[in-house]
């Protein structure tokens, strides 16, 4: 063996070790990936992944949750749920939660604090505090205290109504009006929460922009249009986003408090329809169906939010 | 001297608490048509008065004119002004051509007339390629090219700029130095230009105007402001480095340092007067040695060699001095300071004020 091959085996085997000790490096980092992403990971699939492959399956059965008999009854629950006048009318009612959360959490925030940032030159403190206040009233509370509030016979409203000589209407017992109601303690809830973060939005737009845009004789409706509206539009769409999923969620604990659903399922929505169904008639079949064709329903709505997202601007 | 676009102020007062006054009894002339500097350090209220032209600040008190008109309480869009604002102040989700647009827009200016106005600007400032770019997508340069241009496509008589170029390299400076007096030549609108570097001054204005705790300390063209500094603080203020200021002693004729004297000729003692304290005022670049001839001895602290320049600090008795000289320069050691008397200044010990120049 020469010099030079000497030289070239020794090389040959300084780069098969350095290869083995990248792998073995390489390996290592593989387990301690995993260690890291092992708690969050766990804790998926065990408390969402689990539950929800779960209710899949209870979906297909007929069980009142106690009784050791499960009868498979494929598709049947599904074909029931959508014959049942409640959960069609829980569907109906949902919409015009969001539709009423949209408007009452989403619009209105965006507009007041868009005002209070650029309009109101005073005390913005204040009225920030003031509007946040019912945000840390509990939701339960404060439908005790709004089922007051709009009780028919001794309710503010209703005296107030009649000081004015309106006859109010029975605001809890009444569809429609009912869901008006549980649709203002929903708000009461989220409605400071939003324009906190609306407020830090149009904050965040730079002064001198509309410094510029007022130069050129802009109307204040041009800047909330042209440039705080698609500079704000990130933060909207989340907004958008939480508030459609609260309007599904928050809207809970108002209706089992004041109405449980009622009158005649005029104030029920899909989360109270499943919960109904589950713990309430113990048809599990029938509340897992209802709870799996929600979640399509949702998801359905985030393909959506993923289309709308192309058009959002963000910050770099 | 009195144009048609004239801004006067007179006796304006702003202040943002209602106690402490950030402009106190303004007086001040821009003519028409011209480059105007206002010049400082930060906080002594240039922006201040730029932003009260453009009527994003309200006014205090006193009276603010603008083409002969009192604007005090007019709004800022019915100002007709232009402004290019220190970080640009670009509608990040605008094209650079939307963001151009965006005035003639809001004043319902026919497409055809507003896409004509673009292509011109933007032709003007070479930008014609990044029309459809965003503006995160352009250089700094750029950027401050599209906010010209977005101010030039309003043709309005008053041209605003808020340290325009505060945010660009030192080369790129340089080059939009130029690019800024090209465009004042395209309509010779009235440039309020704020800056707080001289050399910027010097070069873009026609007149300045140095303020300093929000008074202003002297007005004039780039060449009064260096040659004849009205005190102290102008004197320093503009040049770098700057002008070297000395205490000196006058007794019997004579300019007294330490303990060496200098006889001052006769057209300067009669400027000087019977003070019997002066100060005194050469440009480093006006610093002369001379082997043991010399006026005053010296003593070389340190030197530094900026490749085209020698920079020579040293002391005369108790001052600190700074020297430019040229870099091949060889320091000996029995230099002494020369005065060069056409080339020096004489402030008053206490008022700071500048004494005055004998005839030439």
């Amino acid at each position: 063996m020469t010099k030079e091959e000497r030289q070239v085996e020794r090389a040959a085997m300084r780069e098969e070790k350095r290869i083995v000790r990248h792998a073995n490096r390489k390996h290592r980092n593989a387990i301690a990936f995993t260690l890291f992403l092992a708690p969050a990971t766990i804790a998926f699939l065990v408390f969402v992944v689990w539950p929800v492959m779960y209710n899949i399956y209870l979906s297909f059965l007929e069980w009142n949750m106690v009784s050791p008999d499960k009868e498979f009854v494929g598709f049947a629950n599904y074909l029931k749920i959508f014959t049942d006048a409640p959960f069609l009318q829980s569907l109906r009612n949902s919409g015009v939660y969001i539709l009423i959360l949209l408007i009452s959490c989403m619009i209105f925030p965006y507009f007041i604090s868009f005002a209070m940032v650029h309009l109101v030159n005073k005390g913005q403190q204040v009225y920030r505090s003031i509007l946040f206040f019912p945000s840390l009233v509990s939701l339960a509370v404060c439908a005790v205290v709004m089922s007051f509030v709009f009780n028919f016979m001794t309710g503010p409203v209703n005296a107030l109504l009649k000081s004015v000589g309106i006859r109010g209407p029975n605001w809890l017992n009444t569809g429609g009006y009912i869901l008006f109601v549980i649709g203002m303690v929903a708000t009461w809830k989220i409605f400071g929460y939003n324009l906190i973060i609306f407020l830090a939005a149009i904050l965040e737009v730079p002064v001198e922009l509309i410094e510029a845009a007022k130069l050129e004789k802009a109307s204040k409706f041009k800047i909330f249009w042209r440039i705080i509206f698609p500079l704000t539009s990130s933060t909207a769409f989340y907004v958008f986003v939480i508030t459609f999923s609260h309007a599904l969620s928050y809207v809970f604990t108002p209706i089992s408090v004041i109405t449980a659903g009622g009158p005649n399922y005029k104030s029920t929505n899909v989360v109270y329809q499943i919960y109904e169904y589950a713990f309430k008639n113990f048809q599990s079949g029938r509340a897992a169906a209802a709870a799996i064709f929600t979640l399509i329903l949702v998801m359905f709505v985030v393909v959506l939010y993923q289309a709308l997202e192309k058009k959002v601007h963000y910050e770099n | 001297m009195s144009g048609e676009n004239d801004i006067v102020f007179e006796h304006v007062y702003k202040s943002y608490d209602g106690k402490n006054n950030v402009i106190a009894d303004l007086n001040l002339t821009i003519p028409s048509g011209q480059r105007m500097i206002l010049l400082g350090p930060s906080g002594c209220g240039k922006s201040t008065i730029l932003r009260m032209i453009a009527g994003l600040e309200k006014i205090s008190g006193g009276d603010l004119y603008m083409g002969g008109k009192r604007v005090n309480d007019v709004d800022p869009g019915d100002r007709n002004v232009a402004m290019v604002f220190q970080n640009y102040a670009l509608y990040p989700h605008m094209t650079v051509k939307r963001n151009i647009q965006f005035g003639m827009e809001i004043a319902k200016v026919p497409k055809a007339e507003r896409d004509k106005q673009t292509d011109w600007a933007l032709d003007i400032l070479n930008l014609s390629e990044y029309k459809n770019r965003l503006p995160r997508q352009l250089s700094g340069g750029q950027r401050q090219r599209v906010a010209l241009c977005r101010a030039l496509v309003k043709k309005a008589p008053y041209f605003l700029l808020d340290e325009p170029l505060s945010n660009l390299d030192a080369q790129l400076r340089t080059a939009a130095r130029a690019e800024l007096v090209r465009i004042h030549e395209v309509y010779q609108p009235t440039f309020i230009y704020v800056t707080h570097d001289q050399i910027e001054a010097m070069t873009v204005g026609q007149r300045i105007v140095i303020l300093d705790k929000s008074i202003i300390q002297q007005q004039g063209t780039p060449d009064e402001i260096y040659n004849q500094p009205a005190n102290v603080f102008v004197a320093k203020f503009i040049g770098s480095p700057c002008m070297n200021i000395c205490k000196a002693n006058v007794e019997n004729g004579k300019l007294i340092v330490g303990d060496e004297a200098a006889p001052i000729p006769e057209a300067w003692q009669k400027i000087v007067g019977d003070r019997k304290v002066v100060r005194f005022g050469i440009r480093p670049e006006h610093i002369e040695f001379l082997p043991d001839d010399g006026d005053f001895s010296i003593k070389v602290t340190y030197t530094e060699n900026h490749g085209n320049l020698l920079c020579v600090a040293f002391t005369v008795g108790e001052n600190n001095l700074m020297a430019t000289l040229d870099p091949f320069y060889v320091l000996q050691d029995n230099l002494k300071l020369k005065i060069k008397w056409d080339k020096i200044h004489f402030f008053d010990d206490e008022t700071e004020l500048n004494l005055g120049y004998p005839e030439r």
